[in-house]
């Protein structure tokens, strides 16, 4: 208890990772290099290098030789500002290419506190277990009676055994104990690690819950370097818009933004706007459920909402959120516009731990194939599965989590669902992961970054709305072409993206949270707080020599390592192309109608990204001079 | 953080088991039939009354303890990393510089051992004698943040309850 | 970020645990930052033996002089709302001092809810408030 765990580091890291062996139960600490701290700073770096080195080829992802990761970073715990987010990672049952997932909330800074910067779990435990890690000490505990509960049940389960309020849990839901492949996993109840099925990991390992407490010391090497640096970073935020929004509407905010440019991707992507849209605006659940405006440890935005159903046939309901990507998930590609259901549904999703993302996308999907006559009622349950049923949505929700009936093959996602019945088409995926955010038909630089990203298509890997605010002499001084700046060129788009890919990897590395990290409608302001001020709170608190350069060069390390475990799967530049449709489908209505990918233009795009990033063109792997410039492997 | 033993005075009803169940522990009787009326060892609890509210007074572990300091014989002495002030009865000579040092009246003079006593925790108990036997929870053993923590709470709820115009 | 604050400036360190002022989540969206309160008649002062705690004039705050403090934590046991606690590393009472006039929980609170102010001006704010609150119950009148 107390300043014990400072080994090497002056500050920042707690210097030790916790490796579990549930198989035979054997708890290990092992000490945090420095060199593999200066090489990969901690959360995502930590998870993906360790995947790459103890992971062999074509494992099994259920398998008791998957490794589930749980990695904080350097200033989670710090008074830095949104320090508050954890890293999950481990090889993806629903892709079967490197899986993380990235969540707010409380636990990653607890973890800090209890001694550790991450936790790596193995094996398969024999019966259901959860670990207790309490300052500095661990132990594997029996879950029999927590099996089968919902996640706010096992967390009121787990605070009543252990006799403590303050306790901070990482736990999986039903879902993950069925191991539906997108099962995930929810921190103290509100955040959830949601993509790639990192709950069907836990389930597969028997493995209910992740619990830490702690009052351990986070040092910080040079405080009044610390103070002022965070204090310059903190001015940073206090003028930008995008922290009053957030704040006002949470993620929600971006109804409106789809709604305006025509990017839904509603209807399964058959449709770019909705009708109806007003009535699940971020301003519409604002006013009619918002409970509190909450938010993350150490947060100045407050971006997360507390809602409440407190009529009609869902009361009472209380949950966090929504968020966009509920909305999105659950409301536009369902086509569902009843607020009530989508925050019913979100509910759910969060109660029994299921990727809302993939889990309104599996079930759109159905709806089209349902109405195109490719799936019959009886093979859905008797179903009346069109757009736009929100009790149906409800009930597949349920039966997901259960693998009962239909949800056996929904609990599968996309990809195996297009495989199954034969029906590619209308699978929405790149590489499994279901295609969130938006609509790229008529962004082609979005469509790159969603589909080169590498967990599978992913809106946040990349920054690509970079293009829409920097000056052609910013453009030119960093990208080398004016033609950077213009939303209409594809120009350097490719360099583009590959930059901000390294980027904005570095929030994953630190457990600092995007939202108060590279919201800016300034490009300069991308590299002021994003590289130099991010750069100057990591040396002040770790005491480790950092340039913003080699900081930069982090996050593209980081960023080939999960490339190469990727190409160690098998998976080479065919798998980096948005879905068919996208080629094939018109954007159908909205501003963007007509809109389309041009396979030619494209094929530019991803040329020019390979060569940005030195991997080889015909196939994308890393090249070995990249690899050697970076230090890797 | 270690656990003390901290008193609710609201919760107090002065009914004095407490003080009961230390003397029949130090005395090693378990039963208070057996209690005999000629036996009254010395307390290391007292109580006191200030304007009809009860004070229970226990030896407060103290981490740089007065007592400890002005021992002669070393009969007193931190325990458990300084956790813990320990008074071992066979060393003790009954100078009495211990109590004359004690804000607390924690250490009594026992005319018949020559020695003076104190409170142990009853280290060997999961939790002391006097805490089990008080009926309503005034006396506790809790961690010292957490006995803080609890405070809080209690606080917070009423404050949460009546907020008033703010609502 | 206040616990985060409190904790850094006392102890360079970010640990909650440390921290002099805490928010207690009551559930559903209630959440109460506790502190001293700054008593008129502290209870802590009162009790403490050897005058550890005491009134500095200038910050009109009780506080605490580390090297007269013993650890009894007698004051932890007597302060109404638990504002004093023993720190976790050095064992010597911890309680809110205004961090010398310029709270930081104050200075760094997103949402502006902690507020460095005296009972008076509070007391007329809330007045003001619920004059506010009658009207609008009594409606046009």
């Amino acid at each position: 208890m107390g300043k014990e765990t400072m080994s090497i580091f002056a500050g920042g890291y707690a210097g030790k990772i916790l490796y579990v062996n549930l198989t035979d139960g054997s708890i290990e600490k092992r000490p945090l290099e420095r060199d593999f701290a200066l090489k990969y700073i901690g959360g995502r770096g930590f998870s993906s290098r360790i995947l790459w080195d103890e992971l062999e080829t074509k494992t099994d992802p259920l398998s008791p030789d998957n490794r589930l990761i749980i990695a904080a970073g350097p200033l989670n715990g710090t008074p830095t500002p949104s320090a508050s987010r954890l890293v999950v990672a481990a090889k993806s049952p629903l892709t079967g290419i490197l899986g993380d997932t990235n969540s707010g909330g409380y636990f990653s800074p607890e973890l800090k506190y209890s001694g550790f910067d991450a936790i790596v779990l193995r094996g398969r435990s024999s019966s259901p277990v959860y670990l207790w890690v309490r300052d500095g000490k661990a132990e594997l505990r029996s879950a029999k009676h927590l099996w089968g509960h919902k996640i706010s049940e096992t967390n009121h389960l787990l605070k009543e055994e252990l006799g403590d309020e303050d306790i901070h849990i990482c736990a999986m839901g039903p879902a993950g104990e069925n191991l539906v492949r997108y099962a995930c996993v929810i921190t103290d109840g509100e955040g959830a690690g949601g993509r790639c099925g990192m709950g069907a990991v836990m389930g597969s390992k028997n493995l209910k819950a992740v619990v830490v407490r702690g009052s351990q010391d986070v040092g910080i090497a040079d405080p009044k370097r610390f103070k002022e640096a965070v204090d310059a970073y903190r001015q940073t935020l206090e003028g930008e818009v995008w922290t009053d929004v957030l704040r006002r509407l949470g993620t929600a905010n971006l109804v409106a933004h789809r709604q305006k440019l025509g990017i839904w991707g509603a209807k399964n992507f058959q449709r770019a706007t909705i009708e109806g849209w007003e009535k699940i605006s971020g301003e519409a659940f604002r006013e009619r459920f918002l409970v509190k405006v909450m938010g993350c440890m150490g947060c100045m935005v407050r971006c997360r909402r507390y809602s409440a159903i407190k009529e009609g046939p869902f009361a009472p309901t209380y949950t966090k959120g929504p968020e966009y990507e509920s909305i999105n998930s659950l409301g536009a590609k369902p086509y569902i516009t009843d607020p009530a259901i989508i925050l019913r549904a979100h509910y759910l999703c969060d109660e029994y731990g299921i990727d809302e993302q993939t889990a309104g996308s599996s079930i759109a999907m159905a709806m089209e194939l349902y109405e195109r006559g490719i799936l019959t009622k009886e093979q859905v349950d008797g179903v009346e599965l069109v757009f736009g049923n929100g009790e149906a949505l409800l009930h597949f929700i349920e039966k997901i989590a259960y693998r009962r009936g239909f949800g056996d093959l929904l609990a599968d996602g996309t990809k195996i669902m297009g495989e199954r019945l034969k029906a590619d088409y209308y699978a929405i995926h790149v590489k499994g992961l279901e295609v969130d955010a938006s609509d790229p038909r008529s962004l082609p630089t979005r469509a790159l970054t969603y589909a080169v990203s590498t967990r599978g298509s992913c809106h946040l890997r990349g920054f690509p709305y970079i293009d829409e605010f920097i000056k052609p002499e910013e453009a030119k001084a960093y990208f080398g072409t004016e033609a950077v700046s213009n939303l209409e060129s594809l120009e350097g788009k490719g360099k583009m993206v590959a930059w901000s890919e390294n980027w904005v990897t570095i929030p994953n590395l630190m457990g600092v949270c995007i939202f108060a990290w590279n919201r800016s409608r300034s490009f300069p302001m991308l590299i002021r707080r994003g590289l130099e001020l991010m750069n100057e709170i990591f040396v002040a608190t770790t005491g480790l020599p950092m340039t913003k350069e080699e900081l930069y060069h982090c996050g593209e390390r980081v960023y080939n390592v999960e490339k190469l475990f990727n190409v160690r799967e098998g998976f080479r530049r065919e798998s980096d192309y948005p879905p068919l449709r996208f080629f094939e489908e018109e954007l159908p209505d909205g501003p963007g109608k007509g809109s389309k990918l041009k396979r030619e233009e494209y094929d530019q795009l991803l040329d020019e990204y390979y060569e940005a990033r030195g991997w080889d063109q015909k196939t994308g792997i890393p090249t070995p001079a990249t690899l050697k410039a970076l230090g890797v492997p | 953080m270690e656990r003390k033993i901290f008193f609710h005075p609201e919760r107090c009803l002065a009914c004095l088991s407490c003080m009961l169940a230390c003397q029949m522990k130090s005395m090693g009787i378990s039963e208070v039939r057996n209690l005999s009326r000629e036996q009254r060892p010395r307390h290391r609890m007292s109580i006191t009354f200030d304007r009809g509210t009860p004070w229970v007074w226990v030896c407060q572990h103290c981490l740089s303890a007065p007592c400890v300091e002005a021992c002669v014989s070393g009969s007193l002495r931190r325990e458990d990393g300084g956790k813990k002030i320990f008074h071992n009865l066979e060393n003790c000579v009954g100078c009495g510089s211990c109590v004359l040092v004690c804000p607390y009246g924690a250490l009594q003079y026992d005319e018949q051992e020559k020695r003076v006593v104190k409170c142990n925790l009853c280290l060997e108990e999961s939790v002391p004698p006097c805490v089990k036997a008080c009926q309503t929870r005034a006396l506790v053993y809790q961690e010292v943040n957490s006995f803080a923590g609890e405070k809080k709470k209690k606080f917070a709820q009423d404050l949460g309850r009546n907020r008033g115009a703010d609502r | 970020m206040c616990e985060l604050i409190c904790s850094f400036h006392h102890h360079q360190v970010g640990n909650p645990g440390r921290a002099r002022i805490r928010v207690i989540a009551l559930g559903q969206g209630e959440d109460i930052p506790v502190t001293c309160l700054n008593c008129e008649k502290p209870p802590c002062l009162d009790i403490c033996p050897t005058g550890a705690l005491y009134r500095d004039e200038s910050v009109g705050m009780v506080l605490v002089q580390q090297d007269l403090c013993i650890g009894c934590a007698m004051c932890v046991n007597v302060c109404p709302v638990g504002a004093v606690t023993l720190d976790l590393v050095e064992g010597v009472a911890a309680k809110c001092d205004l961090c010398e006039g310029d709270p930081q929980c104050v200075a760094y609170c997103p949402a502006k809810v902690l507020k460095l102010t005296d009972a008076g001006q509070f007391a007329k704010y809330r007045m003001k408030e619920f004059a506010k609150f009658l009207k609008c119950q009594v409606g046009e009148n």
